[in-house]
């Protein structure tokens, strides 16, 4: 393998490796906001009876 | 003939080729099975000694029976939290292409990770000595224990996947992949530091 | 005086919704978080702004249309921390009103506005190429530095407004009552 395909491959693996690790930590962190922001409104909710 | 050349050496390639994908997603797959498994008690409870031990280091003691250094640390832990936000703000925002779009994408990049490193050493070094004042009680939120996590897996996505994806001349890259650093990014910082805030509240 | 903003906060202390607001664990944490962690966007910015003046930081972004770009963000963050901030006021009047803590803030906002006043009108008013430079002209460094300074300030303040170490509440008449602006008698904190 010469250089430069041992280069475009590093990059393919880097945007591979970053992609999957980029959805894993929007998807969790969405679904932990949402949680958060989801068990706030419904305690507010029973406190304040909406 | 050279088919099958191509063949025979093709796990090796792939294995070489996807090195650090494959790594990384089996650091998450472990990060992910230990979260929601039973292996996570078993090492929370383990580590209740090392809590018990960090409240009588010296950083402890300090933090434990001198409520004003304990509240100044607290306000530079914040001061440093705002330079790291700032950092990360300024270079998301160029990936995303909201700020400096006149500006190579590499000079902001570098020049804000140089601030977003500061930034983390005074935020680790301030948190270390307000964790040890109250290793006790947050040894039993789950809301510090997400921070944890966030932490590392923030601080393992900017050293070993954002910083060299970035270091590559960016327009090699994918732009979605580049949009997509920036949201993660911005959502793990400011998911460490809300929940470090929530600290606050849920021990109170 | 004192008197005066006592009974101002006594009467904003009157409202339901201030009493809702204090009391509600969620609502009010919330907004105190949104207030803190907006620090990030607006304290963010204003510390790169100065870094860059000082030369410490970008230094090769152009300083004055750094310091444009990055204002808009500052200002947005500014807005938030404004907003929230009179919230929770509004949810703890009496006892802000008499922390020391609070007032030496609200003094020292006035500080960071003036300055910041001043060094726009600087920035605005230096001639020559300087915004290439590293290092702006001193007295823009100056202005820069006064800013860092009021807002390191401002930030130790507000973490100290949580705690009660000089509440009217538990000290002695002295000099740490004078500054709250105790009244003699009051009954509620």
């Amino acid at each position: 393998m010469n250089d430069e395909t041992k280069k475009d491959s590093d990059l393919a693996d880097l945007q591979t490796a970053a992609t999957a690790v980029g959805v894993t930590i929007v998807v969790f962190f969405v679904v932990y906001w949402a949680a958060q922001i989801q068990s706030t409104y419904e305690l507010l909710a029973m406190a304040y009876g909406w | 003939m050279s088919t099958s050349t191509a063949m025979s050496t093709s796990p090796a390639l792939t294995w070489g080729s996807y090195r650090r994908t494959i790594t990384s997603v089996a650091l998450v797959l472990i990060v992910l099975v230990f979260a929601f498994s039973s292996a996570r008690r078993v090492v929370w409870v383990d580590l209740y000694e090392f809590f018990l031990w960090m409240e009588t280091t010296w950083f402890g003691v300090i933090g434990k029976t001198w409520g004003a250094a304990f509240a100044v640390v607290e306000a530079f832990h914040l001061l440093a939290m705002a330079l790291l936000g700032g950092a990360v703000f300024v270079a998301d925002f160029r990936l995303l292409g909201w700020s400096f779009p006149d500006v190579p994408a590499q000079d902001v990049l570098d020049k804000a990770h140089k601030v977003f490193v500061v930034g983390l050493i005074v935020v680790l070094s301030t948190g270390i000595f307000m964790a040890c004042g109250v290793a006790g009680k947050i040894y039993w939120l789950p809301v510090f224990w997400y921070k944890m996590l966030a932490l590392m897996t923030g601080i393992l996505f900017v050293f070993f996947i954002k910083r060299p994806l970035l270091n590559r001349d960016l327009d090699e890259i994918k732009p979605w992949v580049v949009k997509l650093v920036a949201v993660a990014s911005l959502l793990v910082w400011i998911t460490v530091a809300a929940t470090g805030r929530w600290i606050g509240f849920a021990g109170s | 005086m004192n008197e005066l903003l006592y009974n101002f906060a006594v009467w904003l202390d009157s409202h339901e919704l201030s009493t809702m607001l204090h009391e509600s664990y969620y609502m009010y944490n919330w907004v105190e978080s949104t207030h803190v962690l907006t620090l990030m966007l607006c304290l963010g910015m204003l510390f790169l702004i100065d870094l860059r003046m000082m030369g410490l930081a970008f230094p090769n972004i152009p300083a004055n249309s750094f310091a444009n770009r990055l204002n808009i963000p500052m200002l947005i963050g500014f807005s938030v921390m404004v907003f929230t901030g009179l919230w929770l006021f509004y949810a703890v009047p009496v006892r802000s009103t008499q922390s020391v803590w609070f007032r030496v803030k609200f003094f020292l906002l006035i500080a960071a506005a003036i300055n910041a006043f001043l060094f726009h009108k600087n920035m605005i008013n230096a001639s020559g190429s300087w915004a290439t430079d590293i290092k702006a002209p001193k007295i823009i460094r100056i202005g820069a530095s006064l800013s860092l300074l009021f807002w390191m300030a401002i930030v130790i303040c507000g973490r100290f407004i949580a705690y009660d170490w000089f509440d009217c509440e538990y000290t002695e008449p002295g000099l740490s009552q004078f500054l709250s602006g105790c009244i003699d008698g009051q009954t509620l904190f």
